[in-house]
């Protein structure tokens, strides 16, 4: 049913601004949740002030939707456009719609979460058929307005309409589900049909800048990228409309111009220290290009476009019994003494979500697990699940650089120390007491550097001084430093997940005969999709024994016992900038 | 008092005396080398390339000078280098901008930026054989690393395997071309 609300003026997602819509007419969620924000929002993380607000406490119930396999434009991305754009506004005020994307979904925590959802959080799911728009409009329809109708034969509309369902409360159609929006009294607000007809991107995303931007987050931008052409896979999507962000695709290559040049006009205009969310798209720039111009605003990225949910996950609250706990193996303090041999590290990156947790073979072996720090307040449920669900043998550690995904050599001097005092929060908050830094913005692990001049590396010590130390890379690289007991460590060998174990192995081997010395410090960076049974096996191959060892342990031990030179990025280095 | 233009004629007789000489004992004097041409990896017979996914080899024989360009490629990112060798030479001095050869490791090419590169034909000039020393940087210092390589090529001239042995690694990396058609050349 058509919900007989006005049009809905300005709106801003900055706390204490007035919003209007659908929001006020909440029911007593809403209240606890203001309370709770009103409250404790120094328990709360480092999320822009007010932009979610958790719940005191998880719905009792809530309405499960399972989506299909096929994420085609010209298969069933309408019934999921419409669905994701349903669920960004009917979990505005509460977290009512959950769903369940498909099995071989990237973001494979999506299922394991539904357990652990009603398990600690008692959570009830309504579970409706595959697809089921028509029930889920008949039950959430009363939270928008119309429907906005993009163009079946222009891409780019879709991404348009989702800017405009988050910002004038509207669900997202096509021609085709008119007849269906009608039935549940959702008539057309916005019609893109035909609008954009032979426009290109920057000339689309310039009108819907020009319509649109100024009652749009300056909190939040989502980048609506990665699959490109016929495929579209927007599972940020929901959050991104319930915080009423602009969606582009635009371009960070500067051999597109006039998109670079709009992207450049939007970002310049976001808040300090906001959040970019999204990839870039796969058909237009790079993600050494995206995340070096994302790092120029000193904003801070959340870089997959298909995390599903976080419009219900960002309202779960902790569950009260529980707290972040880390498997800490040595006290910050504490010093330890290195024997005359290998030590290895191997480290898992890439989001949690996304890698081998849920494969066999972890807790086989010590392994250091990256923790994207952001999720605390993005996904609470799922970094409480990840920390419950650890065996002795998992230990976490910060990134990706600081509070994000960011490059530091990208951020300017006068943009760094905000970043670093959220991440200094982030790190406290979720009992992390390394951090690990990438920077693609000179190269990447084929060519160009990943190092961090001098400068830079002396910024982290200042702005971390909690930290034990540091690790850099994603391929190898080669910053090394210690100070005061801290290491900064680089990765020494990237285990790339094409690599058979016997190659793997003859790989460490040749390290440890390049590397003379004992103890040697072996850090290894796994790539999400090797399985820790498979890093087990390369070890196992080793001629000479090695010590696997926690991050924790690795840096106490690297702390005491400098067999590596101090290198610092150097100007003859050589630069490649990942066109 | 001899005549200078005598004089010069003299030496240039005696170049071109030498010339013959050398060209008469290489093997590759008398027809194209066999290992000449655009070879492009064959992934199913190789050692895995990570971090690289593809590689074309393209070998430029004109007697005893070898130019050796590789392109080697992974989606968008790509590395391209060649070197020229002279194989009567005992040594030959090589600009190495960046050592490609393992990304994966923390090995980087060393201190002048440069290798030294021998080499010698074997075979009737079926095979040619590279030695090349080089210093790789590692986290704990500079390291002397020796590669033998050898590019060897089918009997039906279709096949070119160039088998790698390197100093500090207990496996070899072989890496199987086959010949590039003409046209793709």
């Amino acid at each position: 049913m058509k919900h007989p609300l006005p049009s809905v003026g300005p709106v801003s997602d900055r706390q204490g601004q007035s919003k209007t819509g659908p929001a006020f007419r909440a029911h007593g969620f809403l209240v606890l949740s203001l309370l709770v924000c009103a409250l404790g929002t120094l328990s709360l993380p480092a999320q822009p002030a007010g932009t979610v607000k958790a719940a005191v406490r998880a719905p009792d119930s809530a309405t499960l939707i399972p989506l299909s396999e096929n994420w085609r434009l010209d298969g069933d991305v309408p019934v999921h456009a419409l669905l994701i754009s349903l669920q960004g506004l009917a979990n505005r005020t509460a977290p009512r719609v959950y769903l369940e994307y498909p099995k071989n979904w990237q973001w494979e925590i999506v299922h394991p979460l539904i357990g652990f959802l009603q398990k600690r959080h008692g959570v009830k799911f309504d579970r409706l058929a595959l697809n089921d728009a028509g029930v889920a409009l008949a039950r959430y329809g009363q939270y928008a307005r119309g429907v906005v109708v993009w163009d079946k034969h222009v891409r780019s509309s879709l991404i348009v309409a989702f800017t405009i369902a988050g910002v004038e409360d509207l669900v997202v159609v096509n021609e085709d589900q008119l007849p269906l929006a009608a039935a549940h009294g959702l008539q057309p607000v916005v019609d893109l049909r035909g609008q954009f007809t032979g426009q290109p991107d920057h000339v689309i995303y310039q009108w819907a800048y020009d319509r649109y931007f100024a009652r749009c987050s300056r909190d939040y931008y989502v980048v609506m990228g990665g699959e490109a052409g016929a495929a579209m896979q927007p599972g940020i999507a929901d959050f991104g409309i319930q915080q009423r962000a602009f969606f582009t695709d635009l371009s960070s290559n500067p051999k597109h111009s006039e998109e670079l040049a709009l992207l450049n006009k939007i970002l310049s205009q976001q808040n300090p220290a906001s959040i970019v969310l999204g990839w870039h798209s796969y058909a237009k720039d790079t993600e050494g290009q995206h995340t070096t111009l994302v790092g120029n605003y000193g904003l801070m990225m959340e870089g997959l476009h298909n995390l599903p949910n976080v419009s219900f996950t960002s309202q779960i609250p902790l569950t009260p019994d529980f707290k972040f706990t880390n498997n800490h193996h040595v006290a910050p303090t504490a010093t330890l003494q290195a024997e005359p041999k290998v030590y290895l590290c191997a480290v898992a990156t890439d989001s949690m979500g996304i890698g081998t947790w849920t494969k066999p073979g972890r807790g086989k072996i010590p392994y250091t697990w990256q923790v994207l720090m952001n999720w605390v307040w993005m996904n609470p449920p799922a970094l409480q699940f990840f920390y419950e669900d650890k065996s002795p043998n998992d230990y976490f550690i910060g990134g990706l650089s600081g509070p994000g995904y960011m490059y530091p050599k990208s951020i300017p001097a006068d943009k760094f120390p905000a970043l670093a005092a959220i991440g200094r929060r982030l790190m406290k908050q979720l009992d992390l007491r390394a951090l690990e830094i990438m920077d693609y913005s000179e190269g990447n692990r084929h060519v160009g550097n990943t190092d961090l001049p001098k400068e830079l590396v002396d910024r982290y010590y200042a702005e971390y001084p909690d930290a034990i130390g540091f690790i850099n890379g994603y391929g190898t690289a080669r910053t090394f430093d210690l100070r005061d007991g801290k290491p900064f460590l680089s990765y020494e060998y990237y285990l790339a997940v094409d690599r058979p174990e016997d190659e793997a192995a003859a790989d460490l081997e040749e390290l440890i005969q390049l590397n003379p010395a004992r103890p040697y410090f072996l850090l290894v960076h796994v790539r999400e999709s090797n399985t820790i049974e498979k890093v087990a096996n390369i070890i196992g191959r080793l001629s000479e024994p090695v010590e696997v060892v926690p991050l924790d342990t690795f840096l106490k031990l690297a702390a005491g016992a400098k067999t590596y030179r101090t290198y610092h990025r150097q100007p003859t280095d050589p630069v490649n900038l990942n066109p | 008092m001899t005549n200078p233009m005598i004089r010069i004629s003299r030496h240039a007789g005696i170049v071109a005396v030498l010339l013959f000489t050398l060209s008469a004992a290489s093997p590759l004097a008398a027809a194209e080398s066999p290992l000449a041409g655009t070879w492009r990896f064959d992934r199913a017979r190789s050692t895995e390339l990570s971090p690289w996914q593809d590689y074309v080899l393209t070998l430029t024989v004109d007697g005893d000078r070898v130019t050796f360009a590789r392109q080697l490629g992974a989606g968008r990112r790509g590395f391209a280098d060649a070197m020229t060798i002279d194989v009567s030479r005992p040594d030959n001095i090589v600009p190495v901008p960046m050592w490609p050869d393992n990304r994966h490791l923390g090995a980087y090419i060393s201190g002048d930026r440069t290798k030294h590169v021998r080499a010698a034909w074997l075979d009737g000039g079926r095979i040619l054989r590279l030695s090349t020393d080089l210093v790789l940087s590692t986290q704990q210092g500079d390291r002397a690393v020796n590669i033998l390589s050898d590019y060897k090529v089918s009997a039906n001239g279709a096949v070119l395997t160039l088998t790698e042995l390197r100093s500090t690694r207990n496996r070899p990396v072989v890496y199987v071309f086959n010949r590039a058609p003409a046209s793709s050349k």
